[in-house]
Parts: C-alpha cells; structure tokens; sequence
C-alpha cells in the first residue's frame, strides 16, 4: 500500500501538482491505554495521551486559577502560548498544562 | 554542556508548511533539520494525526509517509527561543539548551488564533475555536455540551463541524461577515474554486441544522464561575443563547516573533518574501502562515517553494508558482470576505480586562499613546505571554505595534539556561 502511494507521489512529483488526487484510506486511532491521576483529590481515569488540561476539565473543574484581581480563569488558546491554564502538579507550578500529557500518578490541584 | 546540532537547510515548524519545505530542500539534496516545539509533527490543523490519536485528513497521510522517508532528521520538542549569533539559534528543550547551526533557515512558525476582548470574555469556558478542538483532541470529553461557535472565518464552520462530530451540540454559530459577502464568495467558489465549493458545501451539511447567524458578532459572555451563556447582535436586536462553552475565533495572526528576532523585514502583519520565499535578510526563508494567512494548499505549496529554493533549486521551486498564485487569488478573497468590521473596536466597557496576565481593563489603556506606553503605565502585555494574546488584540485597538522580537522568545525555566553556548 505505502509502496503503492510512494510510486504515485513519485509520479506526481515528476508532473508537477496533481496531489490532490491522491487518496489514502484514513488509519484508525490506535486503541488507548488509560491513566489515573488524582484531580483536587479525586480519583480520574484518563485515555493515554489526554492532556492534562483536558483532563481537569473533563474532571468539572473548568477554572484553574485566580487572577491577578482574583477573577477565576481556565485554559484560553490551547496550543501553550496564553499561560492560563496553569496549575500545580505535585507541587510544582506547570505553566502550561495544555501542553503536558497526563502520567501515572500524578496530583493535580487547581487555584482557582 | 551545551548540545549542538548543525544541518546545512534548517527548518522551524512542522506544520503543513515545514513538512513541505523539509522535504523539498531534502529532495533538491540538501541535509536537513526540521525543528519544532510540538512532540510531533502536523502543526495547528494535523495535530495529534501523526501518531493516530486522531484520524488523519487527507493529504496529512501523503505528506507524513514523505516525511518519514525522506532523509530529513528531526527535533521535536524543541522550543526555538533566542538567537545566539549569525547562523546561530538557541533551543530549549525540557532542562536542556541546544545551540542549532545552520547555513539556510526556513521559518514556519505559522500562525495563532486572534482574540478580540469583549464583556466576559475572561470567564471559564471562553475559549479559542480551535483551542476548543485541540483540546477535545486532547482528550476533552466535549459530548453533550452546547457550544456557541463565535468570530469570523472559515474556521469556524470546521471547529463547529468537528466538534459536532464527537456529540456536542452548536448552540449557534455567529459569523461577523455579512449574508452578502458570504454569498459573494460561495460565487467565487463555485466559478474559480470547485473543489473548494464542495469541500465547503460538505462543510454546510456537517453542521446542517444548526443556527447559522451571519452579520451577527458578541456583546458578552454571561456566567458566575464559569460561562453560562452568550449575548450577540446584529447591530439592531440583542439576543441571548445558553451555552456551556463559547469557542470563539476572529482570524489568525501570524507568529512573527522569531522572525523580528532575526531581523527580517515584515510588513502588513506578515514576513516579506520574495518570489522565491526568501526574506530581507539572506538565506532565511518564510513559508506557510507566516507569510499571510491563507490556509493548508498554499501553505504546502509556498512550503515546496522554500524548500527548493533554500538550496538553489530554483528550477523545482518555479514548478510551484502558479498552483502558489491560484491559492493565493483564494486567500485574498477570504481576507476580503471576512474583513473584521469597526463594531468588533467598541466591544469592550471601560472595565473589560484586555491583557489577560495582568488583568489591565479597557478603561485604563485609552490614554496610552502606544504600546511602549501602556506598557511602562499599566504593565500591558509583561506577563507570562509577552503580549501574545493581548498584543494582535491592542494592535487592531489601538493602531498599536509592538515587534520588538526580544529573547527569550518564551519564558523558559532558568535552568536551560544555566549552561549559555560559549560566544
Ligand atoms: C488553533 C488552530 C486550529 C486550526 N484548525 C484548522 C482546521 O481545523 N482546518 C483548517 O483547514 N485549518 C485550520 N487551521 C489553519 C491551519 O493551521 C493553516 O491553514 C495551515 O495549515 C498552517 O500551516 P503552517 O505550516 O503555516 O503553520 P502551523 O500548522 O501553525 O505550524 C507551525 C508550527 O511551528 C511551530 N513553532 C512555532 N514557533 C516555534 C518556535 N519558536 N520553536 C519551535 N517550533 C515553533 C509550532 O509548534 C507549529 O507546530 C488552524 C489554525 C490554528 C491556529
Ligand atoms: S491554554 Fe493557553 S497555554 Fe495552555
């Protein structure tokens, strides 16, 4: 199959732009482990590779710290670049959960 | 210790366009590096398809299968965060800093969501369009909930599609653009874009069904702790919709900083290319978002420009050029489409929080003549993001600019950078 597709983009190359055309079948997700973590006390399983922010937020706790004026605030852009969805995992403060997958064990306490 | 990579042909981002670029400069003979701040290649839109965790679109499959045959290393991982002489770039990654040499530099960072503030805009659940995708790709469970879909552009009847497509309910999709521009472009589509028109007529069936506003746009998020609903109008009547989540989107922002940085040339809010992608300084490419927004085909296409011509192979970078300029007539006409009404400028009440990290209201930025200003009077834009959120916001504003470009590009735990590379 992946044979099949390299000699047709090969093909493609030499043509110049008809890659379009081309069409893989779509593989299907990979069946996932699951994760348990503790969430502001709270026992949570998680598929592997849910992030940590997704998975505070599935657990029902959208706001995860206070702001400067003590607003409460959640995660914003999701691609680790707005730092409010900061939190604090095993006592350490994670500036950026979004972009940090869940791990075995781990506690995970919100502020807000 | 310091590690140090070195590849003639350096690419920074592995989105669409620096999958691209990768493998074209590979295929045109040149040692290349593809460098990203991700664990995995795909950028914004093939997030997380890499490694299966979500299926892939197509051509995401083609240009992985590429990728993974061409001879092009890669750093994943990686965060480009300052630059430590000519040729010269520093990275961080986890506790570690990594010096990478290069003798070609292709940029493609991509690009961002914009965030315009407006009333409750703060609160829990208020999220970007396609954060609340990535999110949900990252695990969120998103079944059963109401979204309001809100903002502008393209995007939007995608984040809504897909969202759908795993269980949410769209509580009302609110598109700024008017009924007429809309119309006018689905026009231009049928015309000159066929493919596209379809692609966009199944778009229109995957979230059949739904209330579609158009020539509608926010006054507020209303909610306690978190959001509980939004209030939007079409400049005469306000109307209220339940939501438990407002993804909104107003457009993308190219991500300049490391550009300015470097000191390429940018205007009109993009990087300043030549026909073969090159930028004002020698040797540094742009390819892809950076360069103007205007979606995947012309970001794979100026990608495989880039690549070729960042080694000379500008015979191969030519063969591009015109499928580059049919993409390119379709991206003008999107910006056209969904130019950003004046309305989207009186949102916000003098107590509306603009930059987010350190709370500064609307009210107490009026006075500030620019950004330097704000800064120094109210701490605009000096928290934990470095005005990458409240930045494009204040610029759309205020007339406000800010590229100062300064490193580190992102706050980095000091410990990376305990050991500087020697100078
Ligand atoms: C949140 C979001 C969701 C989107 N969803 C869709 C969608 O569903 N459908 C659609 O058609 N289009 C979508 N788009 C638009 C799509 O991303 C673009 O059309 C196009 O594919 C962008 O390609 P690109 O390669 O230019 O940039 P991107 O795909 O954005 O890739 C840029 C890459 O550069 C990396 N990077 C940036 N700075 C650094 C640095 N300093 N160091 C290291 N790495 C760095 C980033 O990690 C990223 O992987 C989305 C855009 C965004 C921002
Ligand atoms: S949600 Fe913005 S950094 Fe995580």
């Amino acid at each position: 199959m992946v044979d099949r597709v390299a000699a047709r983009l090969q093909s493609a190359e030499s043509q110049g732009p008809i890659d379009k055309e081309i069409s893989v079948p779509e593989p299907t997700p990979k069946p996932r482990d699951e994760i348990s973590l503790t969430i502001n006390g709270r026992l949570v399983r998680v598929a592997e590779s849910t992030t940590v922010a997704a998975a505070v937020i599935g657990a029902g706790f959208p706001s995860f710290r206070r702001s400067v004026r003590h607003e409460r605030r959640g995660p914003v852009c999701g691609m680790g670049v707005c730092f409010e969805c900061r939190l604090t995992i095993d006592g350490i403060v994670v500036p950026t959960t979004c972009q940090l997958a869940c791990r075995e064990g781990m506690v995970v306490t919100t502020d807000g | 210790m310091v590690d140090l990579i070195e590849a003639r042909v350096v690419v920074i981002g592995s989105g669409p366009a620096g999958i691209a670029a990768a493998c074209a400069a590979a295929e045109s003979g040149g040692r290349v590096l593809l460098v990203d701040g991700q664990s995995e290649p795909g950028g914004a839109i093939w997030r997380g398809a890499w490694t299966g965790r979500v299926p892939a679109a197509d051509p995401a499959p083609v240009w992985f299968d590429r990728l993974r045959r061409a001879p092009v290393e890669t750093a994943f991982d990686t965060t480009i965060v300052g630059r430590v002489g000519p040729h010269r770039l520093l990275a961080a990654r986890e506790h570690r800093s990594i010096e990478i040499r290069y003798d070609r530099l292709i940029l493609a960072t991509g690009a961002r969501e914009l965030l315009l503030p407006f009333p409750g805009w703060t609160l829990p659940g208020v999220v970007g369009a396609g954060a609340l995708q990535l999110l949900v790709k990252n695990g969120l469970p998103i079944a059963g909930a109401r979204v309001a879909v809100v903002g502008s552009g393209p995007l939007l009847p995608a984040v809504a599609a897909s969202l759908r497509a795993r269980g949410a309910s769209i509580a009302v999709l609110i598109e700024q653009a008017s009924w007429r521009a809309l119309a006018r472009f689905a026009g231009h589509l049928m015309v000159g874009h066929f493919s596209k028109f379809r692609q966009a007529l199944a778009l229109k069936r995957a979230i059949r069904g739904t209330a579609y506003r158009a020539g509608c746009w926010p006054r507020a998020a209303v909610g306690e702790d978190r959001v509980r609903s939004i209030v939007f109008t079409d400049g005469v009547h306000l109307r209220e919709e339940p939501c438990d989540w407002v993804a909104c989107g107003f457009g993308l922002v190219p991500n300049l900083e490391l550009a300015a940085m470097l000191g390429c040339g940018i205007r009109d809010g993009r990087l300043t290319v030549d026909d073969h992608q090159e930028s004002t300084q020698e040797g540094v490419f742009g390819a892809g978002e950076l360069c103007g927004v205007g979606g995947v085909d012309l970001a794979l296409a100026l990608g495989r420009i880039a690549g070729h011509a960042s080694v000379g192979d500008r015979v191969r970078a030519e063969r591009w050029m015109s499928l580059r300029d049919k993409h390119r007539r379709l991206a003008t006409r999107l910006e056209h489409t969904f130019r950003l009404r004046s309305e989207l400028e009186r949102l916000c009440e003098p107590e509306t929080i603009v930059c987010r990290c350190e709370d500064v209201p609307f009210g107490s930025l009026r006075g500030a003549a620019s950004a330097r200003d704000a800064k120094l009077a109210t701490r605009c834009g000096m928290g934990p993001c470095q005005g990458r959120i409240c930045g494009p916001a204040t610029e759309r504003l205020f007339g406000w600019t800010d590229r100062s470009g300064r490193p580190p590009l992102v706050p980095i735990r000091l410990d990376a950078l305990a050991d500087p590379p020697d100078s």
